[in-house]
Order: C-alpha cells, then sequence, then structure tokens
C-alpha cells in the first residue's frame, strides 16, 4: 500500500516535471505578454521612461474613431474576405486534381508545394519585381495591348493591396493543398464507384462525394486562413518599406500595430488595445466560419 | 532505476530552464522601479574616481555602410584602441532606430551609439541621451549647424561624426556641364528637360527625384513658413508649402522626371550608375558608390542650382550620443572624444570618403581642394538641416503616402497636401 502511494506520487512529479519546461516558456511569452498587453490597453504607456498612466478606455476609444484605424481594419476585412475563402476552395480543387489519377502526379506535387517553401520576404520581392515598372507584367500587358503604358503597379492604391492578395493565395493555396490531399486518401474508393455507377459525372462526384467528405477539414483550412490572414504583417511591411503606403492601401492591422508600437508613434497603449480588438474580431470570424460550416462531423 | 534517472535529468533540465528565465526576468523588474533604477546606475558613475580606463570594455552601436564605411570604421576602432587601452566592440543594426529603441527600452543598450540629426529630438526628449561637456568635445573647432543639430536649451547631447549635402551630380555622356541651368526653375522646367531627353535612349529619363521631404525641406522653407506649425505639427497644407512643391510636382506630373522606383531601381545612385538617368541630386555618400560600382560612368558634380533666386541644399549629419544608463560613461566619452577628434575623424572621413564636420579636420585634410567634393562642401553654407522637432518622420511618412496620389492625377496637389497633413497631425501626440 505504501509503495503504491510512493509509486504514484513519483508518476505526479514525473508528469509535472515533463509539463513545467512548456508551461514555463508559454507562461513567459504568451500569457505574461498578453496578460501585459490587456493591461497596457488601459493605459498611456511611454516605455522609454517607463510611465503607465491610467486613462480607462481611452485608448479603445481611439480605435472606433480614428480614421487611419478604421483604414487598416477595412483593409484587413477585405483582405480576408477574398484571400481566405478563394485558398480554400483553391486548395481543394487542385488536391482533387492531383488526387485523381492523372499523369506525373508526384511532379505536380513537388512543383505546387515549392512556393510555400520560399520565404515570404522573398516571395514580396519577386512579386515586387513583377509588377514594378520594368517588371514582365508591365512588358506581357503591353505586348498584348492591354495598357498603353508602362506603370508602376505597386505605386498604386487601387493595386497595391490586390498585389498582395494574388501573391497570399499563391503562396499559401500549395500548403493547405497538401492537407486535403492526405485527407483525400480517406475517401474510401467505393464510393466514387458507387456514385459512377449511379451515373453521376465527374463534377458531380467531387460536389457530392469530395466536397461533404472534406467538411472538416475545410473547417480547419478555413479557420486557419482567416487566422492567417488577419495577421498579415510581412507582406505589407515590405511592400511598403513598412508605411502602409500608397495612401494607407496596404496598411494592415498587424502593421499598424507595429507601427504603433515599435516606430516613432511610441504609443505602445494605443496598440495594445488594438490587437486586442484584433483578437476579438479573429475568434468572431472563426467562430462565425465554424458556424457556417456546421461542426466538424461528417454526417449531421 | 531507469524511471528515477530520467525523472531527475527531466528536473535538471527544469531547473536549469527556471534559472535561466529568472535571470532574464532580472533586468525587467528592476526596471519596473525607474528611481530606483536611475540610482543605483548612477551612484557609481559619480563615484568612480578618474582611474585607468585600460582594458574597460564599451559597445559602439552604428548601422552597416558600404565596405569603405565598414573598413575605415575597423580601422578607426583599432587605432581607438591602441591609443587608449580600451576595448571598443561594434554592434551593427540593420533596422536601425527600431533595434535601438528596443535596447533602450530594455536596459541593453550600447554605450555609445550613432543618433541622426532627424532622430535626435526624439531621443532627446525620451531622455534616454547622456549630457556632454562641450568643453571636452571641443564643440567651438565644429561647424556650428552640425552642433545645432543636437542641442536641446543649450546642452549637448551628441557630437557630429561627419555630414553630406545634396549636389548635382551629372553623366558627362549626355550632359554638358555648362547647359545645367542656374536655377531649378529652369532645371525642372520643360525646356531644359526636353532637351536633354532627346538625346537619350529608351528607358533613360533625364532627371529623378524623390518622394522624401528629407530631398525637398529646404525648397517647401525657402519663403520661411516651416513645415511644422504649433510645436510638432504638420503644416503640409500651407498654401506657401503648397506652392513651393509644385515645381517638382509639375515635372513629376509631366513625367519629365520621375523616382528610382518609377525607373524599377532601389535609390538615385543605383539609377545613375546604371545610367537609367542623366541627372541626379544626391548626397556625396554616393560618390563613393558609383566610384567603386560603376568606375566606367563619367560624371561631373556641381552645386544645386538655386530656387527662388536663392542658393540652398540640404544637409545631413549624424552623430554620437552616449546611453543614460552606460555603466563605462568616462570610456564611453573617451571613445567620442577620439572619433570627433582629428585623428580619429580624418581616419574616418578620409576612409569613408565622407566629409569631416571639424572646419580644422576639413583643412588638413584637404578636403575643401578636392574639385569633387567642392560643391558638396560649399553646400554646408546654406545648407538646411533635415532635423524639425520630433514628429518629422510621421510628417515624412504621409507626405509619402500620399504624395503620389498627386503624380498619379488622383487627386490635386492641394488635396493631396492637405491629406498628408491631416493624416499626420492625427497621429501626433
Amino acid at each position: 500500500m505504501k509503495k503504491l502511494n510512493r509509486n504514484r506520487l513519483m508518476d505526479h512529479i514525473q508528469g509535472y516535471s515533463f509539463i513545467a519546461p512548456a508551461a514555463v516558456i508559454l507562461g513567459i511569452f504568451v500569457y505574461i505578454s498578453v496578460s501585459l498587453a490587456v493591461y497596457m490597453s488601459f493605459h498611456e504607456v511611454n516605455l522609454f521612461k517607463w510611465t503607465f498612466d491610467f486613462i480607462g478606455l481611452g485608448n479603445y476609444k481611439r480605435v472606433f474613431t480614428e480614421d487611419r484605424i478604421y483604414k487598416a481594419f477595412s483593409n484587413t476585412v477585405r483582405f480576408v474576405a477574398v484571400v481566405a475563402p478563394i485558398q480554400t476552395i483553391l486548395a481543394l480543387i487542385i488536391a482533387a486534381v492531383l488526387n485523381s489519377k492523372i499523369k506525373g502526379q508526384k511532379a505536380f506535387r513537388i512543383i505546387y508545394f515549392l512556393p510555400t517553401l520560399t520565404s515570404s520576404t522573398a516571395l514580396t520581392m519577386i512579386f515586387m519585381f513583377i509588377f514594378s515598372i520594368s517588371g514582365p507584367f508591365n512588358q506581357i500587358a503591353h505586348n498584348l495591348g492591354l495598357i498603353t503604358e508602362m506603370k508602376n503597379w505597386l505605386n498604386e492604391p487601387k493595386f497595391a493591396l490586390k498585389i498582395i492578395m494574388a501573391m497570399n493565395i499563391w503562396s499559401t493555396v500549395p500548403y493547405y493543398m497538401t492537407i486535403y490531399l492526405a485527407a483525400l486518401q480517406d475517401v474510401p474508393q467505393s464510393l466514387y464507384e458507387a456514385a459512377e455507377v449511379d451515373g453521376a459525372n465527374a463534377f458531380q462526384r467531387f460536389m457530392n462525394v469530395t466536397v461533404p467528405h472534406m467538411k472538416p477539414i475545410t473547417t480547419f483550412v478555413f479557420i486557419t486562413g482567416i487566422i492567417g490572414t488577419f495577421q498579415m504583417f510581412d507582406q505589407a511591411y515590405i511592400f511598403s518599406n513598412g508605411s502602409g503606403g500608397p495612401q494607407n492601401s496596404t496598411l494592415t492591422v498587424a502593421l499598424m500595430v507595429y507601427q504603433y508600437a515599435f516606430s516613432l508613434l511610441n504609443d505602445m497603449g494605443l496598440a495594445s488595445a488594438v490587437a486586442i480588438i484584433l483578437a476579438i474580431a479573429i475568434i468572431l470570424a472563426s467562430l462565425l466560419a465554424n458556424k457556417m460550416n456546421k461542426s466538424e462531423k461528417l454526417y449531421s | 532505476m531507469k524511471k528515477i534517472l530520467s525523472m531527475l535529468l527531466v528536473l535538471a533540465l527544469t531547473v536549469s530552464m527556471l534559472a535561466a528565465c529568472g535571470k532574464t526576468n532580472e533586468p525587467a523588474t528592476s526596471t519596473a522601479t525607474p528611481t530606483q533604477a536611475a540610482s543605483e546606475t548612477e551612484t557609481p558613475a559619480a563615484s568612480t574616481p578618474s582611474v585607468d580606463l585600460k582594458g574597460k570594455k564599451i559597445v559602439v552601436a552604428r548601422w552597416g555602410g558600404n565596405d569603405a564605411e565598414t573598413a575605415a570604421f575597423a580601422k578607426m576602432l583599432e587605432e581607438f584602441q591602441a591609443e587608449t587601452g580600451i576595448i571598443p566592440e561594434e554592434r551593427v543594426y540593420t533596422d536601425y532606430d527600431t533595434q535601438l529603441k528596443a535596447d533602450l527600452i530594455a536596459g541593453q543598450a550600447p554605450d555609445v551609439f550613432y543618433v541622426d540629426a532627424y532622430m535626435a529630438p526624439f531621443y532627446i526628449s525620451q531622455g534616454v541621451l547622456q549630457e556632454l561637456d562641450k568643453n571636452v568635445v571641443q564643440a567651438d573647432k565644429f561647424y556650428s549647424s552640425l552642433i545645432k543639430a543636437f542641442e536641446k536649451d543649450g546642452k549637448l547631447y551628441a557630437v557630429s561624426k561627419d555630414f553630406s549635402t545634396l549636389a548635382l551630380y551629372y553623366n558627362k555622356k549626355w550632359v554638358k556641364e555648362e547647359e545645367i541651368p542656374a536655377t531649378q526653375e529652369e532645371l525642372y522646367g520643360a525646356e531644359f528637360l526636353s532637351k536633354i531627353q532627346a538625346r537619350l535612349p529608351q528607358g533613360v529619363i533625364a532627371l529623378t527625384y524623390n518622394q522624401d521631404l528629407a530631398r525637398l525641406l529646404d525648397l517647401l522653407e525657402i519663403d520661411g513658413t516651416e513645415i511644422v506649425k504649433d510645436g510638432n505639427k504638420s503644416n503640409l497644407g500651407h498654401p506657401d508649402i503648397i506652392n513651393n512643391m509644385r515645381m517638382i510636382y509639375d515635372a513629376a506630373k509631366a513625367k519629365r522626371v520621375m523616382t528610382p522606383a518609377d525607373l524599377g531601381m532601389g535609390w538615385n545612385g543605383e539609377a545613375f550608375g546604371n545610367e537609367k538617368t542623366a541627372m541626379m541630386i544626391e548626397g556625396n555618400w554616393v560618390y563613393g558608390t558609383l566610384k567603386q560600382q560603376f568606375p566606367e560612368v563619367e560624371f561631373g558634380i556641381v552645386e544645386v542650382p538655386t530656387y527662388k533666386g536663392k542658393k540652398t541644399t540640404m544637409v545631413f549629419t549624424v552623430g554620437y550620443a552616449i546611453g543614460k544608463d552606460t555603466k563605462e560613461p568616462e570610456a564611453a566619452l573617451e571613445f567620442i572624444k577620439f572619433a570627433t577628434g582629428p585623428k580619429g575623424m580624418t581616419t574616418w572621413c578620409s576612409g569613408a570618403g565622407v566629409l569631416p564636420s571639424r572646419s580644422d579636420v576639413a583643412a588638413s585634410m584637404g578636403v575643401d581642394k578636392d574639385p569633387y567634393l567642392i560643391p558638396h562642401i560649399k553646400g554646408a553654407d546654406y545648407a538646411k538641416s533635415w532635423q524639425k522637432g520630433d514628429s518629422l518622420s510621421i510628417i515624412n511618412k504621409e507626405f509619402q503616402n500620399f504624395f503620389n496620389a498627386a503624380v498619379q492625377g488622383e487627386s490635386t496637389l492641394e488635396e493631396v497636401m492637405k491629406a498628408a497633413e491631416d493624416e499626420a497631425n492625427k497621429q501626433i501626440k
């Protein structure tokens, strides 16, 4: 009896000591940081002088009244609304195509997956070159007679965010495609055969067998996509050299948080408030997406 | 047995991790009580007798430069170490102000660091720079505008290490010196630029410009109206400022001049070196780049033409400052005295190809007789310093954000300048 107790105690100690490293790291870098951000969001903060002046909801009031912050949120929401659905749908379609028994399947998989392995910084530079005044986009469009004069597309507020959207879709689709490909291996072949016997064509088989079977995966992909796009920072930062220009057209919420926190604006309190609103927005959007896709069950 | 061993291992790991975390936490907790932290750092500094500084270590931070600058800096550090026995360690920041600010806040700041004149008011107002004794650093030997750039209420916070002014560079293949107009009104005018443009191959522009207030401040303020009002608010929407912007705006809108980005280039020097532009207005830092990377390009340099009948250009300077919390204030001061003294400055300026901030060094180096540098040196007499309160970078960021819309013809110049002003003023506290 006594021995058993001792063994159980040892088990407990062992368990906790295994958890400890992760708990400590998470505690410091996630939970303490998040609590500090919540604390700072209610204060006017100057980190140089280490002053925290309580201003209540002052920072939150600014979040909802300043045009620039509104612009950043509207840019981000537009970005999410375009990128997240398109990348999910494209990923599913490409995965389904690659899963059918076409020739050179493996080669295509590798080719499609490569963009995901490239760093987004490098990708941004490449896209900036493609759309720069002497880049290939101008020349092709010019040769085809689509445009009359060469333009620096990066400097056009109407196009800047769209270029980043295209780049983001292009570079994230392969990643989600891989997830779909893995899941597609689990769809019973017999279902397709049965559908074929019933006279369903390829499109019908895709819509009625593949898509419903992929529902849990779609939920996952869509929600990860939403979270990822809401937090988009690096591409906008490189694209605009940190300014969010031209004319705030590439100003995303994450980039604005960075500007307020670390750029000259030196306003950590407001940055924290914006970050917290962003977090709430992401949670709400994810819940909504989950609801729309009706749970993770295959058959309701 | 095996189990106990593995448990011990895990335990050891956890304890060591906790210990490491405890250590990194320390500076954070001590900064939480600023008064205490301040008094802690001040007392030893005040009570330390002026002992031998040999063997002391200091960290000197700078941003990365070209090869010539890196070599000159290394050489200067060597000389400094040989002369004083203090061991300097170099720290290079890539995203300079962001990284420096983070280090200052974290209490990990370098002992001595570069401060750009336009950032100086910000750092001074945050109280992170140590005041310097003007006599000790021989402030009277410097060009006075370069000392003023780092002053607040008569107190000096950094010492200028060199300076640069803008001048007009032209490619001798396409432009002759005698045909360059004496005024900027003519320089940006349709007549002169189309004459030059006619000789150029396709894809080459006659002159580049920059959508950057750092290059435009002297023009915008030529009437005496400042781009800053009420202390630190943007004043770009003022009619005088808009009028002075119009010359370059007209030229840009008519595509007589283009930015380096419009040409698919990173900056003026690259565009000029690759012969994408026949002329540019650029600082003397480009001189070394052209000589080293584009030796085949034959170019000449003249002073920037006049605007509204006045000689005008921009001057930029960077100084060395000492962090408030340095543990080696004396060694740090020794470094500044050396680097901005005759010997250190000569090594740095002759190696890096920059202009010395001290008139005595300028004379002893003979740079005031170098035909290429004369236009830049002359500029120092009438140049406007790139500095204006602690909000200049916000004002400039919003200008850059909006100005292109005017060039594209989407909004009028007035609308754009007003929008840039309003945007900036919303952010400036």
